[in-house]
C-alpha cells in the first residue's frame, strides 16, 4: 500500500515534471518567434523612417524623376509598406534575404561569407574570456577579503571600463606598428584555406574583444562563487575537513558556473556590438565591418537582412542558453 | 533649380570627405632600376557598390577600374593633359563639331578585337534616352553628341550640335568607357582593354588587378595591384604603419599626417586637386561690394601662415580660381601680396578709416573651421570686426548659395573647370561683370583649347585683380607612400586611379 502510493507520487511527479518542461519549451519557442518577428518589424519600419530615398540612392542625386519612379516600381517600393514587410518576411523565413538593391549581390550568401570572418572571432574572443576569467573569478573569490583577491577585482573593473576600441588601438601600436608581430588589420583573401595567417588576424582583435567580456565574466565568476562559499552545504563541506579550495573545486563549482553560462548567453549581443567596432578598427571583412559600410552607402535592403539576422542570432543564443538552464536546473522551468 | 543647386552643393559639401584621388599615371615615371613584376597593395576608404561603372553611383568604381581595367578613346595624364588613348589620333573640323578618331590596334582582355563598332555601340548605350542603365551624369556629358558614326574598322566620327569645350575631357572620364558590344553584365564583370585585367573582388575587402600582358602599348610595371578597402582612418593610417600596405591614398585631414613624420622608410606626397578653398564675399552688399574693401581684405590675409595654421602647411597659394593642371592655370598669387599698411591704405581711401562690422558664415567643413579664427585675428588688424556665425549645410544652401543673404563665407569648389559659376550673376558671389562673362562666352566657343585657355586666362586675372573672393588655398591631394615606390599619381585630375606605372624598387 505505502509503496503503491510512493510510486503513484513519483509518476505523477515525473508526468508533471515531462508537461512542465514540454511547456517551458513551447513557450519559449513562442516567445522566441514572436520577438523575432516583432524584431524584424520594427527595423523594416524604422529603416523606411529614416531618411534617404533607396531609388535614390541607387541612381545618385542628378537621377531624373521618370528613371526614380520606374527603379521604385521595379523593387516594389510602391507596395503598401504592410505588403512589402510580409513579402519580405515570407522569403526571410525560407532564408533568402533577397538580394541588394544597390550591387545586386544575393544578401544571404554575403552574410553567410562574412560570417567565416564574425563568428571565428567571436568564438575566439568568448574562449578567451572564459578560460581567463573563470579561474581568475573563483581565485579572487577565494581571497575575496585578502590583497591579492581585490587587485584582481579593480583590475577587471579596469577592464570593463575601458572601451573597447581605445584597447584595439593600444594593442595595434604595440603589436603591429612598434613590433610588427601581427597585422594591424584585414583578413587574408584566401580565407580559411590559409587558416594558420586568418588565426593570426584574429589574435588582436579578438583580445581586444575578449578583454571586456573577459572583466565582465570574471566579475560574474566572482560574485557566484562569494554566493556559493557562503552557502550553509559549503560550510557543512569544509567541516568534514576540506579546504576552501578542495570544498569549491567537489561542491562549488557548477554551482557558481549555472549564472555565468547564463550571462554568456545574455552577453552574445554586446559581443556582436563589440565585433562591429572592432572589425572597424581592425579592418576586418566581417559582418559589423559590412554593415556599417551598408549604412554609409544606404545599402537599406541589405542593412535590414543584415539585422534580421544578428537579432535571429541572439535570440537564437539565448532561447539555447534558457533552453539549457531549463534542462539543467528543474527549479527555472517550475517558476517560470 | 532645386536640382541644380543639391549637385551643386552635395558635390561642395564631399570635399572634407572625398578629396579623393582620382588620378593618373605619372607620364614620365622615374622607373629606371624600378623592380617589375611587385604586387602593390593600396588602400583606400570607399569600396565600389558594383564594378558598373557607368551605371552604380560613386568615385570608388572609376578609381579602381577607369584607365586600369577599362578604357576611354582618350585619357587625361596626371599632369592634366589630354591624350591618346584607344584612339591613336583624332581631328577637329575647321568649325570645331566634327571629331574624327583614329583606332589604335587594341584587344579586349577576352581575346576579342577591338573596332569601331564597339566605339558605336558604346556611346549609343549612353546617349539611349530610354535606357535607365546609365548616370544621369553621364548621359548629360553626351547631350551635345549629335551623330556617332564608324566609316570604317578603324575610325569613328563624332558630330556635335554646338561647341564643347569639355567634350575631349568628358571623353577621357567613366562615360567614355568602351566596352565590347553586346556586353551585358556590367555589375560583376569587367572586360576592357586596359593594362590590367580584372582578378578577383573579395567583397569587404580587396579588388584585384592582374597585368595584362598583351596590352597594346607601354606594359604596366607591376604584376598585382591590389585595392584594399579600410573604412577607418587610423586603421588605413596602421594598415601602412605597419607595413602591410604600400600607398595610403588618402588622408582626409592633415593633421593626421603627425604619426608618419620621422618615419625613415615612408614618405608624403602633396598633390594638386581642383578644390579651390574660397573666401566668398558678397559683390552686392555694401561695404564688400567696394573693389578697394574686397582688394584690402586679401592684402589683409597673410596666405602661408594661414596654410601653416589650418593646414599644417600643405596646400598651394593660388591668387585666383585656377588650379594648377589646368591649362590656364597661372600663378597669380602675388596680386595683392600680404601687406597690412597696404591693406588699411586702400580701407581709407575706400571711405572706411575706422573699419567695419562684417559676419563671416562657417559651413561645418574642416578647411573652413580651421581658417576662421586666423580670418578674425588678421581682419582685426586692418579694423575690420568680424563675426563668425557657423551655419549647417541646409542653412548655407537655403540662405548664403540661394538667397546670397550673407557677408563672407568659406566653402571650397571642387569641380573641375568651373570658372562659369563667377559668370552667373545670380551666383552667390553676386557677381555682375559684363567683361568677365562676354570672356566666358569667348572661351566656350573657342575653336581651339589655345583660344579658349587664352579667353580663360584673362578671366582669371579680371577675378584676382577686381578680388571678387579671395582663394584661400587649393586643397592637397595627401598621400603617404613607401619610399620604395614610385610612378604613383600624384594629383587628382580626373575620376580614374591610375596604376600602370608603379613600381617598387
Amino acid at each position: 500500500m505505502m509503496l503503491e502510493m510512493h510510486t503513484q507520487l513519483r509518476q505523477s511527479r515525473k508526468n508533471n515534471s515531462l508537461q512542465n518542461l514540454v511547456l517551458y519549451i513551447v513557450r519559449r519557442i513562442t516567445l522566441f518567434v514572436g520577438s523575432l518577428v516583432t524584431a524584424s518589424a520594427l527595423v523594416f519600419l524604422l529603416l523606411r523612417i529614416l531618411p534617404g530615398d533607396l531609388a535614390q540612392a541607387k541612381l545618385g542625386i542628378d537621377a531624373s524623376p521618370e528613371a526614380l519612379t520606374q527603379t521604385r516600381t521595379e523593387f516594389g517600393l510602391d507596395d503598401p509598406l504592410i505588403l512589402q514587410f510580409l513579402k519580405w518576411l515570407g522569403h526571410a523565413l525560407q532564408g533568402d534575404l533577397g538580394v541588394s538593391m544597390l550591387t545586386g549581390a544575393n544578401i544571404t550568401q554575403e552574410i553567410a561569407n562574412k560570417a567565416t570572418v564574425t563568428l571565428p572571432l567571436i568564438g575566439l574572443a568568448s574562449a578567451l574570456a572564459l578560460i581567463f576569467a573563470i579561474p581568475l573569478g573563483m581565485y579572487s573569490a577565494l581571497n575575496f577579503r585578502r590583497r591579492r583577491g581585490i587587485t584582481i577585482s579593480a583590475v577587471s573593473q579596469l577592464g570593463i571600463a575601458i572601451p573597447t576600441f581605445w584597447v584595439g588601438v593600444i594593442l595595434v601600436t604595440i603589436f603591429s606598428v612598434k613590433f610588427q608581430i601581427f597585422p594591424s588589420g584585414g583578413f587574408p583573401d584566401a580565407g580559411w584555406s590559409s587558416w594558420s595567417s586568418c588565426l593570426e588576424s584574429l589574435v588582436l582583435p579578438a583580445t581586444t574583444l575578449a578583454l571586456g567580456q573577459g572583466a565582465m565574466l570574471m566579475r560574474f565568476a566572482r560574485s557566484a562563487t562569494i554566493d556559493v562559499i557562503q552557502q550553509d552545504y559549503f560550510r557543512t563541506a569544509r567541516a568534514t575537513g576540506l579546504t576552501r579550495s578542495q570544498a569549491l573545486r567537489i561542491h562549488g563549482v557548477r554551482n557558481s558556473l549555472v549564472p555565468v553560462v547564463s550571462v554568456l548567453g545574455m552577453q552574445i549581443a554586446t559581443l556582436i556590438v563589440g565585433a562591429i567596432i572592432v572589425e572597424h578598427v581592425f579592418a576586418l571583412p566581417g559582418i559589423g565591418q559590412m554593415l556599417l559600410q551598408d549604412v554609409s552607402i544606404r545599402d537599406y535592403t541589405k542593412v535590414q537582412g543584415t539585422v534580421a539576422t544578428t537579432t535571429a542570432a541572439v535570440f537564437l543564443v539565448s532561447f539555447l542558453i534558457d533552453a539549457i538552464l531549463g534542462l539543467l536546473n528543474p527549479k527555472s522551468r517550475a517558476n517560470q | 533649380m532645386t536640382k541644380f543647386v543639391l549637385k551643386r552643393i552635395s558635390k561642395i559639401s564631399l570635399v572634407c570627405a572625398s578629396l579623393l584621388l582620382a588620378t593618373s599615371e605619372i607620364a614620365s615615371a622615374a622607373t629606371v632600376g624600378a623592380k617589375t613584376n611587385a604586387t602593390i597593395t593600396i588602400g583606400f576608404t570607399l569600396e565600389p557598390v558594383s564594378l558598373d561603372i557607368t551605371g552604380a553611383a560613386g568615385q570608388a568604381i572609376p578609381q579602381v577600374l577607369l584607365n586600369n581595367v577599362y578604357e576611354g578613346l582618350l585619357k587625361v595624364e596626371n599632369s592634366g593633359k589630354i591624350v591618346p588613348s584607344i584612339a591613336e589620333s583624332y581631328t577637329v573640323s575647321t568649325n570645331g563639331l566634327v571629331y574624327t578618331f583614329k583606332l589604335a590596334k587594341t584587344k579586349f582582355h577576352d581575346g576579342a578585337n577591338l573596332t569601331s563598332a564597339d566605339v558605336v555601340w558604346s556611346f549609343n548605350r549612353v546617349l539611349d534616352p530610354k535606357s535607365t542603365a546609365v548616370l544621369p551624369t553621364q548621359k548629360q556629358q553626351f547631350s551635345t553628341i549629335a551623330s556617332i558614326t564608324a566609316p570604317n574598322a578603324s575610325t569613328v566620327v563624332i558630330e556635335l550640335k554646338d561647341r564643347d569645350n569639355d567634350f575631349l575631357f568628358n571623353l577621357t572620364q567613366r562615360g567614355g568607357v568602351i566596352f565590347k558590344t553586346g556586353t551585358t553584365d556590367f555589375a560583376t564583370k569587367a572586360n576592357g582593354t586596359g593594362p590590367f585585367k580584372f582578378g578577383n573582388w573579395n567583397r569587404g575587402n580587396s579588388i584585384t588587378l592582374e597585368r595584362n600582358d598583351s596590352y597594346r602599348a607601354t606594359k604596366a610595371l607591376a604584376k598585382t595591384v591590389i585595392f584594399r578597402y579600410i573604412l577607418d582612418a587610423t586603421a588605413l593610417s596602421n594598415a601602412i604603419l605597419s607595413g602591410q600596405i604600400d600607398i595610403m591614398s588618402t588622408v582626409q585631414k592633415p593633421e593626421l599626417l603627425s604619426v608618419f613624420k620621422g618615419r625613415k622608410d615612408l614618405k608624403i606626397s602633396s598633390g594638386t586637386t581642383n578644390g579651390e578653398v574660397t573666401l566668398g564675399m558678397n559683390n552686392s552688399k555694401a561695404p564688400l561690394n567696394n573693389i578697394k574693401v574686397r582688394q584690402a581684405i586679401r592684402q589683409a590675409l597673410n596666405k602661408k601662415a594661414l596654410i601653416k595654421t589650418a593646414w599644417a602647411g600643405y596646400g598651394l597659394e593660388i591668387g585666383s580660381f585656377v588650379p594648377p593642371t589646368d591649362a590656364w592655370y597661372e600663378d597669380l598669387s602675388d596680386t595683392f601680396p600680404y601687406d597690412v599698411q597696404a591693406a588699411k591704405n586702400l580701407l581709407k581711401q575706400a571711405g572706411y578709416p575706422n573699419g567695419f562690422s562684417i559676419t563671416l558664415d562657417i559651413p561645418p567643413a574642416p578647411y573652413a573651421e580651421a581658417s576662421q579664427e586666423f580670418i578674425v585675428a588678421s581682419l582685426k588688424k586692418i579694423g575690420i570686426n568680424v563675426t563668425i556665425k557657423p551655419v549647417a549645410w541646409g542653412e548655407w544652401l537655403d540662405r548664403i548659395f540661394t538667397k546670397a543673404n550673407y557677408d563672407m563665407t568659406i566653402v571650397a569648389h571642387v569641380e573641375r573647370s568651373d570658372m562659369s559659376i563667377y559668370a552667373n550673376p545670380n551666383y552667390y558671389f553676386r557677381y555682375n561683370s559684363a567683361e568677365y562673362q562676354s570672356l566666358i562666352k569667348k572661351a566656350g566657343s573657342a575653336r581651339t583649347p589655345v583660344g579658349q585657355a587664352e579667353s580663360l586666362k584673362k578671366a582669371a586675372r579680371l577675378l584676382s585683380n577686381e578680388s571678387v573672393s579671395d582663394w584661400l588655398w587649393l586643397i592637397p591631394n595627401l598621400q603617404v607612400v613607401k619610399k620604395s615606390i614610385t610612378g604613383f599619381p600624384q594629383n587628382d585630375v580626373g575620376d580614374a586611379y591610375s596604376v600602370a606605372a608603379i613600381a617598387k624598387e
